[in-house]
């Protein structure tokens, strides 16, 4: 099943020369990450520049230009996205108008999505065991509104319990490439910020 | 000397056994570590091509090991059981979770062909060129081209543990001409292991062959000798499409009785049977969601 793009995208640009040629893949592949709201994978951006041209290189070149700007290519586990630089994260807040938070999760919200960072898959009762509480479909409504969370396999027991892992976009919301840089959890405990 | 296994197998086409000189050696020096791992590789070469070994069984099983040991790799706790549990109960549109995601990835593994666009689905993160490239030996021998795909896979951060030994496997799978990948490096090597680089990360590769070929020539003969039993009750069986839902046992490391092409109830009368017959084992040790292998 191939997309018919019209007019042809023209992914080789043979009627350039070789430096042209470069800079337009570059503003082709900074203009795909810019549409995006989600990561763009390698495959994606390959399908845009000229057969057998390296991505990275590209994003190598892409990251060196953006040097001296207010946001960067980042990196993910599946590919990659343009984000502002952490240094100017006051400034947006303050800039959006209260209650507009993109996450508007409060701690409790966050203790337990790290609960189920930490302990996937867990179901609704494995968290009650942890927080000694029952933990609302309200707030696992919300982690799944956000879509932080996700169904993970039936637990195989009484009832089979959906349960909750996170997703990809709780790595990207929280600057994770993947789930193994969380905190390390007895570097946390030897710290005193949490107990085991 | 024999093997306590040995007696078991005493029926004309028995797999053979690795010699002791093999089994029981410890060695250091490089030349002795890599010409027990050749003799032990070119032991397994032959047990594989065996008609009754069920190649499809093992690669299953040893999918779930290498799973076992990479979860922990990862600092995770997951058992085996706890494994099976996250894949065989996954509904469709589900997440697999972290586990059982590395579980994925190793079925997936070891049962598509060892060919670029088939390893590129299952390793999205690493470039097409590198599998390539895994997958080119250039006359190189076996144990060094793989060894070699592991070193630069390890060495690079953006590609994760699990499928740099999935490619390392790729890697001696294609030099050995072998169908499929088997997952070999993922049951030897350690942490630490993984850590080494050049000559030291060589040798600990001809070591990890040796202790990995070992036991997959246990899961071998303990695959080859359940299959054997339970094929033979299989005339046995009365119920209606019984021998089709026994061949799911002839090929999978676990399934569940509503896996079983057969109506619920008489997939669970099934396997119960089976399991009286000693020829099935419940897996998991439960009432219910019971998840049962040879």
């Amino acid at each position: 099943m191939r997309k018919t793009p019209e007019p042809q995208l023209d992914r080789e640009l043979k009627a350039l020369p070789p430096d042209q040629r470069w800079y337009e893949w570059l503003r082709r592949i900074e203009a795909v990450l810019f549409a995006s709201a989600t990561p763009v994978s390698r495959e994606a951006l390959a399908r845009v520049v000229g057969q057998g041209v390296s991505v990275e290189l590209l994003i190598d070149d892409l990251s060196a230009e953006l040097e001296s700007r207010s946001f960067q290519v980042a990196h993910v586990k599946d590919g990659w996205f343009l984000r502002t630089r952490s240094a100017y994260a006051s400034a947006i807040r303050d800039a959006q108008s209260a209650g507009h938070q993109v996450m508007d999760l409060n701690a409790f919200d966050v203790a337990v999505l790290a609960a189920i960072a930490y302990h996937q898959p867990i179901t609704r009762e494995g968290l009650k065991d942890i927080f000694g509480k029952d933990i609302s479909r309200d707030l696992i409504g919300r982690l799944h509104d956000r879509g932080l969370i996700g169904n993970g396999p039936r637990a195989p027991r009484r009832g089979a319990p959906y349960t909750f892992v996170t997703t990809d976009q709780f790595l990207l919301a929280f600057d994770l490439e993947t789930l193994q840089d969380l905190p390390d959890r007895e570097r946390l405990e030897d710290a005193g910020l949490a107990r085991g | 000397m024999y093997a306590p296994d040995r007696e078991s197998l005493t029926d004309q086409n028995r797999i053979p056994f690795l010699p002791s000189w093999v089994t029981s050696a410890r060695a250091e020096a490089p030349e002795y570590v890599s010409f027990l791992s050749g003799a032990a590789l070119s032991h397994l070469h032959h047990a594989i091509s065996l008609d009754e070994v069920p190649m499809n069984l093992v690669r299953d099983r040893l999918a779930l090991r290498a799973a076992e040991v990479t979860v922990a790799f990862a600092g995770r706790h997951e058992t085996a059981a706890e494994l099976r549990d996250a894949v065989h109960f996954l509904e469709p549109g589900d997440l697999p979770g972290p586990a059982g995601e590395i579980y994925l990835s190793w079925q997936r593994a070891v049962r598509r062909p060892v060919q670029a666009n088939a390893l590129h689905k299952g390793l999205g993160s690493v470039s097409s060129q590198l599998i390539a490239q895994s997958l080119a030996p250039k006359g190189r021998a076996p144990v060094e081209h793989a060894v070699s795909v592991l070193e630069e896979c390890v060495s690079d951060d953006s590609i994760p543990v699990v499928a740099a030994l999935i490619l390392a496997d790729a890697a001696l799978a294609r030099s050995l001409g072998w169908a499929r990948i088997l997952p070999v490096f993922a049951l030897g090597l350690t942490t630490a292991d993984l850590r080494k680089r050049d000559q030291s990360l060589r040798l600990a590769c001809h070591q990890a062959l040796q202790v990995a070929i070992i036991e997959i020539l246990r899961h071998i003969s303990e695959c080859t000798r359940g299959v054997r039993n339970l094929a033979a009750v299989v005339p046995k069986l009365r119920a209606k499409g019984a021998a089709g839902a026994v061949e799911v046992f002839l090929t999978q490391d676990a399934a569940a009785a509503s896996a079983l092409p057969l109506p619920d109830r008489a997939a669970r009368r099934l396997c119960d049977r089976l399991t009286s017959l000693g020829v099935l084992r419940e897996l998991s040790g439960r009432d219910s969601f019971r998840l049962y292998g040879v």
